[in-house]
This record gives structure tokens, sequence and C-alpha cells, in this order.
């Protein structure tokens, strides 16, 4: 029996074994490729020609996903490895040289990398199908995507993944050459110890932490771009070290305090998490920073999706809309408008002046073009168009010198506070009192908005031009098409005529996108997170195994032995989930306050969904562990 | 005396239908209330098999055993796990300590999982602690630990819950004489002060001969039974004249 045959020997019977192992391999491959070939999809390349930078957003995407499956698949394998070092030594006992058991891994590795290659490959292609439909259904794109299998998306993958198994695997022969008999011997063994509880760090965690949020909810304007490394920096940093002192504090308070730990299973399950502390604070603390980066990743694409539906009410408050003062167009349009059967459900008529504007932001925003009206018509408009925002609106009247700030509703976020800022408008200084994002114009009109009092609306309509926008609802908006043919006829309107004939798809197709993009590479995070910490829990269950068979013999009642390791486990998922939750929440925050709009609906929906998937992980691990165990 | 443990024609197989071999072939026993008992035998000759039939680790194949005349084979899951928990203590040749916890953690594990009040389990522990000569190793870990105080730490939580029995199976087999010594000397004051009913396995003769009784099992059955009768050198004698009598290991290897 040579060295190949061994491997390969072994490797078919760890199949059953390294399951879950073999399994994560094949899902990297999968997710890949399904990503790859949406790459080459001719019908996706269609609707991303349209908007260039997703072409830059969609190449970010695959690198980060490469880049984080690349150490997914660097865990697994040396999760895989520790498991097997005693086997090692057993041969390593028997007189074989570690060259040839390194060799005789790295040919298993190699084995398993090419079932995970050819299997992914072959689910890849069977599930592209559910992947489109999926794609199709979460993004809100009236694109078609059709079924395609793309070789070049084949060949790119299986190339990407033979190298990161052969890497994987000349890693593994290092360190099994390199390892000393004792070392394999013990490598499941080792003695695990409480940590030493350093005071200083702990507070320094929560100091950290507290610094990063501030950082984070003072990044506005021109601080933006520095304090936002920053506050990830400090927020990262803490939460190491949150994991790694104040963690192992608090357990440490926990096992002092035998009034808690003496209470049933508590001195089983708090002792054990106590002791692996040590071990597992680095993963822990590394699975929080993910959760919290998937969680506002999700949360942000939600959003976006979630407020392109909310930006058609601002941007088309009305079905049709022109700019006209003259009183026979507004008639003609009115007569066409009847010609066609339909009716005028509400109608509004409002003077504007367009302006230009400098803000002084300190971003060095160049002049702008914008509109201005009267507070008063403002209120009106906004009392007649149901504005969500009225009651704030209300209260904000500006004073002469004072004005609000209406952003265009093509705007989804912007990273300035135009709060208290100085503009110029036709060399006379004003202060912005507030900004609100509500229907006014709509896209018919896509400039900002200017809201200015009665009397400084006056001086500014002396020096500019007033013109007057004109918005008209009608009861039946299903020919809108034909009713807009015809009124492009009548000439003074043709220019400023907007309709809102249907939805604007190239944002849409936009939003979708990025929308798909997000939510996918939070698929995969969540699942590797959750595997992540599977692997650990399970390579603990297998050092408990002696632990929980003593207290068996002590009369430990199986539904005992449930509630301790339920307790031991949960703590891995919950820590980090919370952890990555509040963090998540403060990002989150910070980005509402930026696109002007509440987006707790949305942050709620993806936190809720990435709870649930850490429940099932939880059962799941539960349940393997107790298999272990008992 | 009461009796607390009885067995009928104990029978314990192992194999599948040709092949039968039985651990114990038929073993009637009594053990009286307070005894301190030693169960000796050569290798194979079903000393381990009956210690974890009567202390419910493992069930018979056929015949009864009663502990204080309750009928065991009836007793299943959660009761059986009560029954450990409460009415027998056990005291293993490996330790069976769990690294995870102090040495005062282990010594209440089997209170604190019978939810008793705090205050209550730490005087206990103290008391025995004291008892064993473990006060100033209390906040120790097992792995800071001689085996011989690893070994007593084991004996603490086996009284921690005053059991009516406890087993003890080859208690000294991993430890020096010395430490040997003192746990057995332990042992014997555990038996003396507090009444404790104590049944030890062992294969080693000085063990042996600080037991009151001596019973000696040969192919799955009882071969022979000695008393104590004047001091332990002159038991120990006797223990090992029987043992060589029962030609031990060593003939099987010719």
């Amino acid at each position: 029996m040579n060295s190949f045959s061994l491997a390969f020997g072994n490797f078919k019977r760890n199949i059953k074994t390294y399951g879950l192992y073999i399994v994560s391999m094949i899902f990297s491959v999968l997710v890949y490729y399904n990503f790859i070939s949406l790459k080459y999809n001719p019908d996706f390349q269609k609707a991303r020609g349209a908007v260039d930078y997703i072409n830059g957003v969609s190449n970010v995407v695959s690198y980060l996903l490469l880049l984080f499956l690349i150490f997914f698949i660097w865990f697994s394998s040396s999760f895989f490895l520790n498991q097997r070092k005693k086997e090692i030594g057993i041969y390593a006992f028997m007189g074989v040289a570690n060259y040839q058991i390194g060799f005789i891994y790295a040919a298993e590795v190699i084995f398993i990398g090419l079932t995970a290659i050819i299997f992914g490959l072959l689910l890849g292609v069977v599930f592209c199908r559910l992947f489109l439909m999926m794609l199709a259904k979460a993004a809100i794109m009236n694109m078609k995507i059709g079924f395609f299998v793309s070789y070049k998306a084949l060949i790119q993958t299986a190339v990407t993944f033979f190298i990161i198994f052969f890497i994987n695997s000349l890693l593994g022969y290092i360190n099994i050459v390199r390892s000393k008999l004792i070392d394999l011997f013990n490598a499941s063994k080792r003695e695990e110890q409480l940590p030493k509880v350093n005071y200083i760090k702990g507070l320094l965690s929560v100091i950290f932490i507290g610094t990063g949020y501030y950082f984070a909810t003072h990044a506005i304007g021109v601080k933006f771009l520095s304090y936002i490394p920053l506050a990830v920096l400090f927020v990262v940093m803490g939460t190491y070290w949150l994991f790694e002192s104040f963690y192992s504090l608090v357990m440490k308070v926990i096992i002092n305090n035998k009034k808690i730990l003496y209470k049933g299973v508590n001195i089983v399950s708090m002792s054990n998490i106590a002791f692996r502390v040590k071990n597992n604070y680095r993963a822990l603390s590394a699975v929080a920073v993910l959760v919290a980066v998937t969680l506002t990743s999700y949360g942000t694409v939600s959003s976006l999706k979630y407020f392109v539906n909310i930006r058609d009410s601002l941007q088309s408050p009305y079905a049709i809309s022109y700019v006209s003062d003259n009183q026979d167009v507004k008639n003609q349009v009115k007569d066409t408008v009847k010609k066609d059967n339909l009716s005028i459900t509400s109608e509004e008529n409002t003077k504007f002046c367009l302006i230009k504007t400098q803000i002084d932001t300190g971003f060095g925003m160049p002049l702008e073009d914008a509109s201005a009206i009267r507070y008063s018509d403002f209120l009106r408009i906004s009392r007649n168009l149901n504005s969500k925002k009225l009651k704030e609106i209300e209260k904000n009247k500006p004073e002469s010198g004072e004005i609000l700030y209406i952003e265009s509703p093509a705007v989804v976020m912007s990273l300035v506070n135009y709060e208290n800022v100085k503009t110029t408008i036709s060399k006379k200084e004003f202060i912005i009192k507030n900004t609100f994002k509500t229907p006014l114009f709509g896209a018919g009109l896509a400039f900002p908005c200017i809201v200015m009092s009665d009397n400084d609306y006056n001086s500014i309509k002396s020096v500019g031009k007033e013109y007057e926008f004109n918005g008209i609802n009608i009861n039946n908006t299903d020919n809108l098409k034909s009713l807009t043919e015809k009124l492009k006829k009548i000439t003074p309107v043709k220019d400023s005529l907007y309709a809102n004939t249907s939805k604007d798809i190239s944002s849409f197709n936009m939003f979708g996108i990025i929308y798909f993009l997000g939510a996918f590479l939070s698929l995969v995070f969540i699942i590797a997170t959750g595997t992540i910490i599977y692997f650990k829990l399970i390579s603990e269950a297998y050092l408990d195994k002696e632990k929980y068979s003593i207290l068996k013999k002590l009369g430990m009642t199986k539904k005992e032995v449930y509630r301790a390791l339920s307790k031991q486990i949960s703590i891995s998922y919950v820590l980090p989930l919370i952890v990555g939750i509040i963090h998540s929440c403060v990002a989150m925050s910070v980005l509402s306050e930026k696109m002007h709009y509440n987006i707790i609906i949305p942050s709620l929906y993806s936190i809720l969904l990435f709870a649930l998937v850490y429940g099932i992980y939880f059962i799941g691990t539960a349940r393997k562990y107790l298999k272990i165990v008992m | 005396m009461s009796i607390i443990i009885e067995t009928k024609d104990l029978k314990k197989l192992y194999g599948s239908k040709e092949n039968i071999s039985a651990a114990l072939n038929g073993v009637d026993m009594q053990v009286e209330k307070g005894e301190f008992l030693g169960i000796m035998g050569p290798s194979g000759a079903g000393k381990t098999t009956l210690l974890n039939i009567i202390s419910t680790i493992d069930k018979e194949t056929s015949g009864s055993y009663f502990f204080e005349g309750k009928d065991m084979s009836k007793v299943k899951g959660k009761e059986l796990a009560e029954f450990r928990k409460n009415k027998v203590g056990f005291i293993f040749q490996d330790f069976n300590l769990l690294d995870t916890m102090t040495v005062q953690d282990n010594i209440a594990l089997p209170l604190a999982l019978g939810r008793v009040n705090h205050q209550e389990i730490l005087n206990r522990v103290n008391e025995i602690a004291g008892f064993l000569g473990l006060k100033d190793h209390l906040k120790k870990y097992p792995y800071q630990l001689s085996g011989g105080q690893k070994q007593r730490t084991a004996a603490a939580r086996a009284l921690m819950t005053n059991p009516s029995v406890i087993f003890a199976d080859e208690p000294t087999g991993a430890l020096d004489s010395k430490s040997s010594a003192e746990l057995l000397s332990c042992l014997t004051s555990m038996n003396e002060k507090f009444n404790t009913t104590i049944i030890m396995v062992t294969h080693d003769a000085f063990a042996a001969s600080y037991c009151r009784r001596i019973m000696f099992i040969k192919d799955g059955k009882i071969h022979a039974k000695i008393d104590k009768n004047k001091d332990r050198k002159e038991f120990f004698q006797r223990i090992m004249d029987m043992s060589a009598s029962m030609g031990g290991e060593i003939n099987e290897l010719i």
C-alpha cells in the first residue's frame, strides 16, 4: 500500500465523518460559481451595462466574496487538521516519516477539494436557475434573466478553487512536517486554562467602543471621511478586547459567585464557558464584527429597497405635472384630460422661482440650481399631499433670513448635514433652519427646493424670474401614456411635461442589483459565520465528551445534560450576535440620519432574519453536540 | 443490622447466540449497612462487572438486585439518575474530576445539581474538605493537585450527598503507596465516622487489608469470603494466601 492509495482510502472513509467539512467546501464552490456565472450572464450584463458603477460594485463584491471564502476554507481546514492530528500522531508513532504523513494529508485535502469542485459545480449549475429566480424576485427588477451555463465561469471557478485547495494542502503539509510527535498526540487534548483577567483592557474595551460610537455618530460633512475609519478601528479594537478581557471578567465574577454557580446545571456550563474564553475570544470577536458588518450592509441594502418604494411618493406626487402660468395653456391641458373621459381629482398650482444657491457645507459645493417657494405655499402643498412630516413642517416656520431645504427627489442619501449652514442666494446670506424629505414637486421639477419666508420670497422674486408649477392627479392612470402623447402636442407644455407613466426602470434596476448583491453577500456571511461557530463548538464537544460521561455517572439526567450544553452553546451564538446587533444599530442609526428616513422596519427585519438563521444553527449544533457527548 | 444490598443469582452475559461468555455466572451476595467490603479476584473474574451492576451503571442479564429492599431492575430513566445522585457515591481509578472546576466546585457538584441552597452547599464542602484534609486546596484546579489529593477530592465529592453506599473502583490504582495509605485511612474513617457503607473493588492486597470483609470472585462466581479478625497485618497475610491459592493471572500465561 503506497501513500497515495492510503490517502485515497482515508478520504473514502472520512467522507462520512467529516461530512460538514466537505459540505462547506461544496457550498463555497457553489456560491462562487453562481456569482461568477451571474457576471457572465448576457442578460445580467445588459442590465448592468446601463449603470457603470454597478460594474465596479459587483467586482468589489466578487473580490470580497473570494477573500471571505479563502478565510472560511482556511478556517475549516485548520479545524479539519486539528481533528485529524491524533490519527496522524499514530502514523508517526508507527514510524511513518512526517513528510510521508504530510503527503497523505495533502493528497487527502486535494481529493476533498476535487470532490468539492466537481459537486459544487454540478450543484451550482442545477441551482443556478433557482438562484436566478430568487434574484428576479428579491430584486425589484423587471428584467428577465435566462438560464445559462457559462463555461468561462465553470473554468474560472474550478481554477480558482483548485489553487485555493492546493495552497491549503501545502499549508497542511508544512504544518505536519514541522510538528513534533508529542504535539500531534496532544493536539486534541490541549490543556485548557482559566485566562488571566486584565482589568485595564476590560475597561478600555468599553471606552474604545464608546469612542468608536462617538466618531460614528459625529461623522458629518467633511469629518465623514476621517471619522468613519476611526470609528471602525475603535469599534473593532474594542470588540476584540471586550471578548478578551471584559468577557473573562464577567465569567470570573460568575464563577466566584457561588449563588449563581450552584444553581443546577450552571456549575457545569459556566465552568466550561469560563475555561474556553481563552481559546474562543478571537473567533467570537471576529464573528461579532462580521455580524455587525453583515447586518449593517444588509440593513443598508434592504433599506435602499424599502426606500425605493417610499421614493416613489417623493418622485411622483402627481400623475402629470408641467410648468406654465398661462391660463389658456392650463385650460388646454384640462380640456385634453377631459376629452379622454378622465376627471381631475386634485390640482396644484404654485408659483416658484428658479435661483442659484451656494451652500457652504465645507465640501466646496458649486453653485446649484434650485427652486424657491413661499413657506405658506409649501405648508399648503404638504397638507394637501398628506406629508408624513407635516407636524415638523408646521413647527419650523422660517423667519426672515432663514430657509428650509428640501432635497431633490432624486437624492437617496447625502453625507451632508445642512442644518444651520450658511447659504448664499443672489448675494444675500441665509441660514438653513431645517431640512426635509417630503413630497413637493416630484421628478417633474427635479431640483432641490428652498422654502423661504413670504417676505424673503418677494424680494428674491423681484431679482429672478417667477414660474408656475401645475400638478394634476386624475381618477384613472391606466392610459396615462396615450394621454401624455396628446399633451405633448401642446407646445408650451412639452418641455416641462412630466408624467408618472411607469416606475423609473433604470433606477429600479440599479437598486435591485445593489440589493441583490448585498443580500447575497449577507447570506453567504450568515451561513459562513454560523458554520465557523459550529465547527468551533463541535470540536469542543469532543473535548467535553469525557466530562459529560463523568457527569452522567454522577447521576446527571439526559435532560440536565441537554440544558447544560444548550447554555454552553447558546453563549457562542448569542454573544457575538448581541454585540454585532448593537454595533449595527449604531451604524444604521447614523445611516438613517444620512438618508433622512427612518429605517427601523428594514433594520428590524434584517436583525430578525439573522437571529432566525442563528437560532436554526443553534438547534443543529445542540443536537449534534448531544449526540457526541451522550 | 439491616441489609442494604442483596443480589440473587445475578448473571451478566456477553456476546451473541453461538459465542456467549458469562462475566457473572450467578452471584448471591448480601451487604449490610455500615460495611467496608472489598471485592477481589484475578482480572477477568467479573469484579468490575459486579460493581457496575450494583452501582446501576450497568444492567444485569438475569437474576435480581435489591437496594434497600427495592427491586432495581424496575428503576429506569430519571428515577435511576436521581438514585445515582442521592443514594450512592462513586470513586473511580482515574479520579474523574472535572478539569474546568476548582476543587471546591468539584466537591460541590452533586449538591449544586440537586439545587440545594448555595450557603448550605458551601458549609458542607467546608465540613467534608476539613475532614479529608483538603481545606488548603479548595481554590486549586485538579491539574495543580497530586494524585492522592485528586482522589481525596473525588472521595469528598462522593460523600457530599451523604449517600447510603460509596462504590470505589480500584481507587488506589493510580496512586503511589504513600498516597494509597492516606486515601485508605480516609476511607476507613469515613466508614467509621459517618457509618457509610463502602464497596471497593481492588486487586491490591494491601488496599484490601483495610476492608473489614473480602469477597473473592473467580469466573463470575463467588469463590470465597474472609473476615478481618484481629489486626490488619494478619488480615493482609490471609488475603495473600487466598490470592495465591486462587491462582492469579500468572497461571493464565503458562
